[in-house]
Order: C-alpha cells, then structure tokens, then sequence
C-alpha cells in the first residue's frame, strides 16, 4: 500500500473523528503553546535581569577577588613602628594554583604598588582626590569593569579605573575648640575604633556622574612630602588630648622638615612630585577593596620612575644608615621584596586614615588647612621619620638598615606580593562551583550575600526551566502512550477489518504511527503560533511584575539598578523552542512506534468476531 | 476439474488457559471451480472457525488449506495478507465497513491496499456500487446507510480486487429478509458473473438451498456433504 493513501487515511479519520483527535491534539498545543511562553519569558526575565539588577555587576560575578586572611587585630602591634610583613599574603604561587580550577579564565595577583600622596585636583572642581591605594589589574580582570582597552601606551593617557569609595574628600571640623579630649579606653576593641574616635575628621563623598567622568582626562600627581599634621595627640592614662597647633607652631614643624631633608636632597625636587595624565576607562563601585585600578604593566613604570625621582633628587650627601628609617622613611628592600615600611596592620591603618581627599578651599567655619595628601602619617602617629617619596631603603634578612638603594629598577625586579587575587571566571553559572574549588584548594572565600542572591535568583529560574521540561517530556510521553493505545484499543475491529482486506502489519504500524504524528504535530504547529502570539501578551504581564519585583525586591538589595525596556518581555527564545521541538517529534515518535507494535499485532480475526 | 478450495485434515484447537477446546476437528472436504458453498449447523459447531482458517485470517492447529491450487499454511504474514487482498473477498455478518470512510472509499480500499492508483480504484468503486444498486450512495458514510446496504457496500468491497473466492460469514444475519434477499441475489449475481466462488456460513435452510454445495457441521466436524 502507498504511503500516501496511507496518510490519507489518517486525514479521513481526522476529518470524521475530529473530537477524538482532539484528545492528542489539545493537550499538544497546550503543552507546547506553555513551553514557547514560560521558555521565552524565562529567558526574557534573565535577559532582563542582566540589563537591569545586573547590568553593571553581573559581569563583576564572573571576578572573585580572593583576599588574604586577616589575622584578629593586635593593637600592641599597631603602634610598634614597623611591624613585619605577614607571611599569608599571595604570590605568583598562588596565581599558578588558583589557575589550574576549572572555570578559571585567569587570575591575577593584584599588588598595590609602593607609592605615596597620589592625587588629582582637576578631576573636581575645588576638590582634591586622593588616592590612598594603587593597585595594578590586568586585562582579564579590568574587562569586568571597563570595556576599553586596559594597557599603558606610551604618549598616551593612561587608562585607570577608579574607586568610587575613594571618591571622597576629608576634612577637620574642630568646631568652637582647638583641643578634644577622648577616651581611649575603648580604642583597644577594634582597629576602626581610632579612626572613628577622631571625631573631628570629617569625610563626605564626592557625588559624581559615572557617565560623564567615564573618558575624563585629569593628571595625577604621585609623590611629594606628606602634609604635616596640624595636631597633636596627647595619650596619658584613659584618655588622649588632641590639640591644635597654631600657625606658629605649624611654621616651625615646616622649616624643621626643610632642614632636615635638605641635608641631604634637593628639598625642591624632592618636593615635587611625578605627573602623569590618565583617563577615566570605568569606576567600582561595589566596596570591595579602597583602591583605584592602573594597568599591570603601568604598575613597574610608575615606581621606578618614584624611586628614579628620589634618586635624582639627592643632592651627592651621603646619606647614614643611621638615619634611614629613623629620621627618613621611605620603602624597605630586603633584596627581595618592596615593602611599604607601613604595611601590615600599621599600614592598615594608616590607609583608613588617609583613604580620602581634602578640599583645597579656605575655610568657613570649619578649620580648614591645604594639605598635600590627607593626613598622613608623622610626627606623634606611628613612625616618628620624614617620610621620602621614592626612598628605598636595604635592609639585610634580620631587618637592620644597610642603605640607600641606588637602583631605579629595584621594584621591577624585586618579587611582588598582594593581598588580594583576582580570578576571573568563565561563567557566572560557574560561580559556586569555582568558589568551592578555591576553597578546597585552601583559600578562604565566602561569596557575599548579594551574590548568594544573584545565585538563587538564577538558579531558581534555570530550576523552573528544568523542572518544565522534565515535566514536558513526562506529560507528553504519558499523553502520546495514553491516547494512542486509547485510539489502537477502540480500533481493534477497525484493525481487524483492514487486515482482513489484506493491509499488511507494516501498513498497520505506518498508519498508527503517522496518526499519533500527525495529530502531534497539528498540536504543535498550533501550539507554536499560538504560543508566540500570547507571547507578547505574556510579555506585558511579565514585564509589569518584573517592574513591581525589581521595585519591591531588587531595588532593596542592590543600589544600581537599571530601568529594563519593554521590548526585551517580547523576545522568543528560539533556541528552547528547538529543544521543545526536538524532543516533542523524538518522545512522540519513540511512544508512537511502541504503541503502533501493538496496533500491527491486532489479529484480522477481529474482524469477524461478533459482539 | 480444479478445486478453488481443499481442505485436508483440517483441526483447530484453542486453548484457553488449562482448557482446550477443539473448534474443528479433521475436516476434510474439497470444492470445484465455480461452485458455491454453504455452510450450515448449530451454534458453536465451528462455521466461524472454519471459514476463518480457510480464509488465512487465522493459523490452524493441524491439516491443511490449499486455495486455487496455493497451501497458505506455510505463507508468511505478508504473503497471506497479499494473498488475501488479491484471492480473496470477506463479508462479515455487521460493523463491516469503516466508519470513517464513505461508501466508495470503503470499496476502494482493497484496491488501495493493492497499490492501484487513487483514480482507477475511485473508477472501479463507483461501477462496483452501481451493480449493488447504490450510485447515489456512494458519498455517504456507513452510519447514513441502512444495514441492508451496508451489506451491499461490503459486497461491493469484496468484489474489489476480482477474487477468486468469497468469504462471508452469515453475511445477512442482521437483515430482515426483504434486505437478506437483496444482499443474497446481488452477491449470487455478481460472483456468478465474475466466475467467482461464495463460501457463505448461513443458519437459514432456504438461503443454503441456492447453493451448489451444502456441508453441515457439528461439534467441530463434517455430519454430510
Ligand atoms: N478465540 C476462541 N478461544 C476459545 N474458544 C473459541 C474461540 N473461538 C471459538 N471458540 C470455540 O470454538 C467453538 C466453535 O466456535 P465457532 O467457530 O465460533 O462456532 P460457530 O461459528 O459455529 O458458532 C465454540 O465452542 C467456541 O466456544
Ligand atoms: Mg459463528
């Protein structure tokens, strides 16, 4: 018999038991019309999600930035002068470890680099920024936050990144006073305490156009003395007396650090300090680390220029071991490592304590003095020397001072240390599992909650995408097998009589399996225009909720969030109909041939029974 | 003189579970060219059975049935569906036709089933439904027909392919006598026309008096010839 009439058949069948057919047929449309609309949407909702909650931190989900441990805060330590540099922060060793964890694209040690009062005054008007903390960032990672091309170029602006936390200026308030009393009792409870208790510095945040100042071009300037403190502590028993110095006062500190240094440096020179012209490429703003981002290879650059400019600036005195890191301060090497002579809890510290700006007015009714770059650190706070810009100071391994290094190139071949990794990942999807592996690999990193909810968000919807189409399959393996052997088991006589008439069992099993077809792909073509038209009918609704949810919900967890166009509510995923099409055609087809086996195994003696 | 039908030996069991029952028990008996049969006797004696084996719609237990000179014991379920669709014609007693096909599409199906182009076998139906007096019926569907010419529609089916034998089974048994009558005269007419043989199980003595050849059964045996 030909395949045709066989196929006619089944349209003779359809036409006169159209009811029947509609058993198979409706269920189909609706199953699949509901797979177009809930696959679409869930991509929709996705995409819409990415444009708005996470239009500017989802692609930051693919960076965990892995810090170093921080061991509890020992506050006899904070006041010795240089305390030791510890032992867990990461090297290139760690870079190679983390790098071998699947889903890792790359992973890049950030070190901050060992310079000093790095600021701007012509990124905003009046105000000067301070950049407490330079860190360099390689391309991999600055991809997440700039889409510009993250290299140093000779001759050109420099690319930079900066931090939207260090966008604050600082200030002193004294009010009506010239000296505060505090109780220091309770300085001892945390490393914040100190800075918190100064009640009369003041920061405020520096409000700022991302766009607009994405592209800017300002000239920072690196290096430079340290502005010196316009007050003295006073710590006796239970309490410090902070005082204002008075002009006087103020004069004399000046000329004495002149003195001091001009013995043994062009005081001019070496109170100048570096230019260097950079663009604004992208901004974090996500607190994440204080610092502000420059190219990897930027990094070696700029620091040997600090240290070349120190160089230079001697003016041929030689200059006592005796007082190199007692009257001078400046960066120690060990013939291995630069250390900033304040880093380690010190260094900390002082980073909070100068994470800012100043403003560069004259006063009003706060007392304002210019300073260079924040507060610094000197005189009665910490280390007691004149802090030199670009100063390298050798030490031999057991820390005694043997020099003054005379090598520009010091820090480009001297081994870098950081505090923090940045490990770029393939897949935000990926994100938990590489956190595990980076655990197990012995690094300590918890995700924060935004980010657990980011997860869940995702993984909710890539659940109710999942648990549709199990069910899909199951619905439609159970409605085929269901229906067909319903038609096969009231089409006994039908069976009978064909086979009497002399249709072979092969026709029997074309005709029952291209029935089943048929009538699933007439659910299906259904189903798929119906289901692209209500599409967009769902998408109005969905865009509606999506707008009260981000509202309601997102907006409370995340500070940025973006307005999502409508338009994107009405995109089909074409890709998920593919599957829903492959496996609709492939289940039916496997359920109709083993439903149809039984249909071909009808005796034509059926025919001829009686009832 | 060639035999259109031999059946040797021919013994039927079915088993139902631990019980079996034999339906046909060593019949034997031969029917010439041209000639026509009936087949008579009580209930359960083993007519349906009988014309099932003979019609290849089922396998027998033992013996043998050799069709226009063809034993279709040993044929394979395609042979004897192709052999069925081209020697062989069936009428059964109701519910004959199918429901989803018009008069002339239940005709032209054995001829589909053949492989004859849609043209041909639509051209041959309509002739084979006017010879059963039902032209103008030749659209509608069986459940706008009456029984009598449901039967009609089925005669018409089984003259489709031109067989050499004609299988029906009480083929009147729902039909009130003006409609048996009817049903009777066109299958004797046309098969006798077209040279064809009728094997027909019948309870009604007067029917089988029009046939050449008259068996009786009982208890799954042969009482006369
Ligand atoms: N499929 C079957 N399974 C078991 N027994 C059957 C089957 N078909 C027929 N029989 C039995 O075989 C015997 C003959 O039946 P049948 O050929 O239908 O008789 P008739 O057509 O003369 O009334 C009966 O006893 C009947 O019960
Ligand atoms: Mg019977």
């Amino acid at each position: 018999m030909k395949l045709k009439d066989i196929l006619l058949i089944n349209i003779k069948k359809l036409k006169t038991k159209t009811k029947k057919a509609l058993f198979l047929i409706i269920p189909i449309f609706v199953l699949i019309t509901l797979s177009v609309i809930l696959s679409s949407q869930i991509t929709n909702i996705q995409e819409a999600m990415t444009q708005s909650v996470f239009g500017t931190i989802s692609q930051k989900f693919t960076l965990i930035e892995v810090k170093t441990e921080t061991t509890a805060f020992d506050p006899s330590k904070a006041f010795n002068t240089t305390s030791s540099v510890e032992d867990n922060r990461f090297s290139a060793l760690d870079e190679t470890t983390i790098g071998t964890i699947d889903g890792v694209v790359s992973v890049s040690l950030q070190t901050t680099l060992p310079v000093k009062n790095a600021q701007t005054t012509d990124l905003f008007t009046d105000k000067t920024v301070s950049f407490s903390s330079l860190s360099t960032l390689d391309t991999t990672a600055a991809a997440i936050y700039t889409t510009s091309d993250f290299t140093y170029t000779e001759g050109e602006a420099i690319p930079i990144i900066l931090n939207a936390s260090a966008l604050t200026y600082s200030y002193e308030d004294w009010g009506d006073s010239t000296e505060i009393t505090m109780d220091t009792s309770s300085i001892t409870r945390g490393q914040g305490g100190v800075a918190q208790r100064l009640s009369f510095l003041k920061t405020e945040a520096i409000s700022y156009d991302k766009d607009s100042l994405i592209g800017t071009t300002f000239t920072m300037s690196v290096g430079g003395l340290d502005s010196i403190q316009d007050y003295t502590m006073d710590r006796s028993s239970g309490s410090m007396v902070i005082k204002q110095l008075t002009d006087d006062e103020m004069a004399t500190k000046v000329s004495d650090r002149e003195t001091a240094i001009s013995t043994y440096w062009d005081y001019d020179k070496i109170s100048t300090p570096i230019t260097y012209t950079f663009v604004v490429v992208g901004i974090v703003d996500d607190n994440t680390a204080n610092t502000t981002y420059v190219p990897q290879d930027f990094g070696d650059i700029l620091v040997t220029d600090y240290v070349a400019h120190e160089i230079a600036s001697r003016n041929g005195t030689d200059i006592p071991t005796t007082v190199l890191n007692s009257t001078f301060t400046g960066v120690t090497y060990d013939g291995v490592e630069v250390k900033t002579s304040s880093s380690g809890m010190m260094g900390q510290m002082a980073k909070r304590m100068e994470s800012s700006s100043s403003t560069s007015g004259s006063a009003n009714t706060t007392h304002e003095r210019p300073t260079d770059g924040g507060l610094g650190l000197g005189g009665e706070f910490g280390s007691t020397g004149y802090y030199i810009p670009g100063l390298v100071i050798q030490v031999d391994s057991s820390n005694n001072v043997t020099g003054a290094v005379s090598d520009s190139d010091v820090y480009a071949t001297s081994t870098k240390y950081g505090d923090y990794l940045d490990v770029v990942i393939d897949n935000v999807v990926n994100r938990t599992a590489v956190i595990e592996d980076i655990n197990n690999a012995g690094y300590a990193y918890q995700d924060t909650d935004d980010v657990a909810v980011f997860d869940k968000l995702q993984s909710t919807l890539s659940t109710v995408s999942s648990v549709f189409m199990i069910s899909f399959i199951v619905l439609v393996s159970a409605l085929v097998a269901f229906t067909m052997s319903k038609f096969i088991s009231e089409s006994i006589r039908e069976i009978g009589i064909f086979r009497a008439i002399g249709m072979r069992k092969s026709s029997i099993l074309t005709m029952f399996i291209s029935q089943s077809l048929l009538y699933v792909l007439i659910g299906y073509a259904v189903g798929i225009g119906l289901g692209i038209a209500l599409n967009f009918a769902a998408g109005y609704l969905v865009s509606g909720w999506f707008n009260t949810f981000l509202a309601d919900t997102v907006a409370k967890t995340f500070n940025v969030v973006n307005t999502v166009d409508k338009g994107v509510f009405f995109g089909i995923n074409f890709t998920s109909i593919g599957i829903y099409t492959a496996l609709l055609i492939g289940i039916s087809s496997i359920i109709s041939v083993i439903t149809s086996l039984s249909a071909s195994k009808v005796s034509p003696v059926e025919a001829i029974k009686n009832e | 003189m060639d035999n259109i039908l031999e059946v040797k030996k021919l013994t039927k069991k079915y088993k139902d579970g631990d019980i079996e029952v034999t339906a046909l028990d060593n019949v034997s008996f031969s029917l010439p060219e041209g000639f026509d049969l009936a087949i008579l006797g009580p209930s359960g004696s083993g007519k349906t059975t009988l014309l099932q084996l003979a019609g290849g719609l089922d396998t027998m237990t033992s013996g043998d049935v050799i069709i226009s000179g063809q034993s279709i014991k040993n044929m394979s379920d395609t042979e004897i569906s192709d052999f069925r669709n081209m020697t062989m014609g069936f009428i059964f007693q109701m519910i004959n036709l199918h429901d989803f096909f018009t008069a002339k599409e239940n005709v032209m199906l054995p001829m589909l089933v053949a492989g004859v182009n849609r043209l041909e076998a639509e051209e041959k139906a309509l002739k084979l439904l006017e010879k059963v007096g039902l032209s103008p019926r030749a659209n509608h569907l069986p459940k706008q027909l009456s029984g009598g010419e449901q039967q009609r529609v089925a005669v018409a089916r089984a003259l489709a392919n031109d067989p050499k034998i004609i299988f029906a089974d009480e083929p009147t048994g729902k039909l009130d006598k003006m409609n048996s009558k009817l049903v009777i005269d066109i299958l004797e007419s046309l098969s006798h026309e077209n040279g064809m043989s009728v094997i027909m199980i019948t309870h009604d003595e007067n029917i089988a008096k029009r046939f050449s050849r008259v068996i009786k059964l009982e208890n799954g045996s042969v009482k006369n010839k």
